[in-house]
């Protein structure tokens, strides 16, 4: 049965767009800069995985750019600090990571306290509003911690 | 007569006449704290100019004395009421500049309309007639101050050189009068062209005809000469000729001469106000979701356009860097597997198909266009609804330019222009099976996370 459907949509697909013959689903799908809004909740997640992975055909390609959550780890952990710097040092002595950094041009500023490890658990729901001068005011984005994503 | 005799006077007995003058008008007791022009007391203020305006009207007609004190200070509103309308009809005339350096009286005394009433009333006493063509009078002038200056200015001059021009003034002296005090306005152009004109002034309470009772206009000229002395702008008559239409030329060009930084600061500016609105906005939907607030984010964005973001941005470094990255991805993980781009045929069926989840504003249609593997069919979704048709028209436009360049040939990268589609969609609560071209183009809806028995069986199907 699945089999006689994708020959009846093969066909439309036929008259429709004519040079895509071949076309069984698409080769590529791409993400620039907008998976991290999906990593709110789990749901959202697995809504958005079932897309991509319904809309590739086998082999495609699933491409795209999310903000790196090394960074942020690295960031939350205090790593671009100097070591003897007070900041530092009451980071340290604080129990959870830093909590806002940025400078004139962008600020990330997370919702709730993050983890000092800079490890993000559970993957999703790490809620930061981010402030890009003139591209992006305060969006409210989420951690898209990599290795996680990645498993 | 009197003209012709003006020429007989010698300063001796202008001289003197003016003392008698002046004795008289103490003797009236005449609110004039400064003697006349020349008793030696440079600083006139206007009310004496009025004053002595007055001296010759009063000694004529005594019926006018009782009126005077109001009608000095009437007329005194009176200079500045039609000045101030003038200036609303058109703050760009000349008139704004002899007023602001001129004649602070002027400026300061504000046009109300109890004093053009008193002024009037004050004119029925004197001369119904008068009054009523100085109205009528200054009606004109409002609606034409520029030509109206001149207008006036150059019956002054007739009046003052020519003998038989002043008669022809004669008709509306009290019109002249109300200009009077408007007249000081224009004093410094009228003392710096002759300084004879003093006579004039001089002679007038003289003069027996009843002809001069009008002539209560030569007060006007009186207040000119006057206050000249005590304005320290000898050449603020000239400047003020000189100056203002340049001024009137720059004006316009005002809007011209916003540099392009300035403009940029009111777009700047306005985009804060608009940021700030949003974010109220913003703050107000804050609980009606994320993804709410992520599309009313990106549907208020503002589209400055490509040049703005390659010179006058911010972060142009970042945007670009921010480019080159997603076209190197593009660029390198785009084709398929057994795609060979040296022996590529451009066939149809080598198309790549690609969907794009969050396309924005159509930002990356290039970079798919040189996409190494060509792509033949893209189909954009993306929450925002603004942007999917900031979307739609840049790619309209590519399509134009395309064809405009190449009369519907190959693109500038050597690809002929994909076909694309572009929808509003979340895709993260949504399942994009349900946008029509996807499903068409084919989408596997037992596939996913959760649905790993199908999605065996899918495998174990051969897939598609």
């Amino acid at each position: 049965m699945g089999q006689r459907r994708r020959v009846r949509i093969h066909i439309m697909r036929l008259l429709l767009h004519r040079k895509l013959t071949f076309i069984l689903s698409f080769d590529v799908v791409s993400m620039m800069f907008c998976m991290h809004y999906a990593f709110e909740s789990e749901q959202k997640c697995r809504n958005m995985l079932r897309n991509v992975s319904g809309a590739l055909k086998k082999g495609g390609r699933f491409i795209g750019t999310i903000p790196s959550s090394d960074v942020i780890s690295a960031r939350v952990q205090g790593k671009h600090m100097p070591a003897d710097s007070p900041e530092k040092e009451k980071l340290d002595k604080s129990e959870h990571g830093l909590q806002e950094w940025g400078n004139s041009i962008y600020r990330v500023r997370f919702a709730e306290e993050p983890p000092k490890a800079g490890v993000f658990r559970p993957p999703w729901g790490w809620r930061y509003s981010f402030f890009l001068e003139e591209a992006v005011e305060e969006v409210p984005e989420y951690v898209v911690p990599w290795e996680a994503f990645r498993a | 007569m009197y003209d012709s005799a003006r020429d007989c006077f010698t300063e001796q007995q202008q001289q003197e006449r003016r003392e008698q003058q002046d004795r008289e008008r103490q003797q009236q007791g005449q609110a004039s704290p400064a003697g006349p022009a020349d008793a030696g007391t440079p600083p006139r203020r206007r009310i004496s100019t009025v004053g002595d305006l007055l001296g010759p009207i009063e000694g004529k007609n005594g019926a006018l004395k009782g009126s005077a004190g109001t009608k000095t200070s009437s007329d005194k509103k009176e200079g500045g009421s039609p000045e101030a309308s003038s200036e609303t009809v058109s703050p760009e005339t000349p008139l704004k500049d002899i007023k602001n350096t001129g004649i602070p009286k002027t400026s300061t005394d504000t046009a109300t309309p109890t004093a053009t009433t008193t002024h009037s009333e004050a004119k029925m006493d004197s001369n119904a007639l008068a009054s009523s063509s100085a109205t009528k009078r200054r009606r004109v002038s409002s609606s034409s101050p520029g030509k109206r200056r001149q207008r006036v200015s150059n019956e002054r001059d007739g009046d003052a050189s020519n003998p038989t021009t002043s008669r022809t003034d004669d008709r509306r002296p009290t019109d002249d009068d109300s200009q009077g005090a408007r007249g000081n306005v224009y004093a410094p152009k009228r003392r710096s062209r002759s300084p004879t004109q003093r006579q004039p002034y001089q002679r007038r309470p003289t003069s027996p005809g009843g002809r001069y009772r009008y002539k209560s206009p030569p007060p006007p000229l009186i207040p000119k000469r006057d206050p000249s002395p005590t304005l320290p702008p000898g050449e603020d008559g000239s400047r003020s000729r000189d100056a203002s239409p340049p001024r009137k030329r720059k004006r316009p060009g005002q809007a011209s001469r916003f540099s392009e930084k300035e403009k940029a600061e009111t777009r700047e500016r306005l985009r804060k106000m608009e940021e700030e609105v949003e974010r109220k906005a913003k703050e107000a939907i804050k609980e009606r979701g994320v993804e709410e607030v992520v599309k009313a984010h990106y549907n208020d964005k503002r589209e400055l356009g490509k040049t703005w973001r390659k010179t006058d941005s911010r972060i142009k470094g970042l945007r670009s860097f921010n480019n080159w990255i997603k076209s190197t991805i593009v660029q390198k993980f785009s084709p398929n597997d057994d795609f060979d781009p040296r022996n590529h045929p451009r066939d149809s069926g080598s198309h790549l198909v690609v969907l794009d989840m969050g396309c924005g504003k159509g930002g990356d249609l290039l970079k798919w266009k040189s996409a190494p593997q060509e792509v033949g069919f893209y189909v954009g979704v993306d929450t925002a609804d603004v942007s999917i048709q900031h979307a739609r028209e840049r790619y309209d436009s590519m399509i134009r330019d395309s064809r405009r360049r190449r009369g519907g040939g190959r693109g500038g990268g050597g690809h002929q222009i994909f076909q694309a589609e572009f929808h509003v969609m979340d895709c993260w609560t949504r399942w994009v099976g349900d946008i029509p071209i996807v499903s068409k183009v084919g989408v596997d809806p037992n596939v996913g996370p959760g649905q790993s028995t199908r999605m065996s069986a899918r495998w174990g199907s051969g897939g598609g």
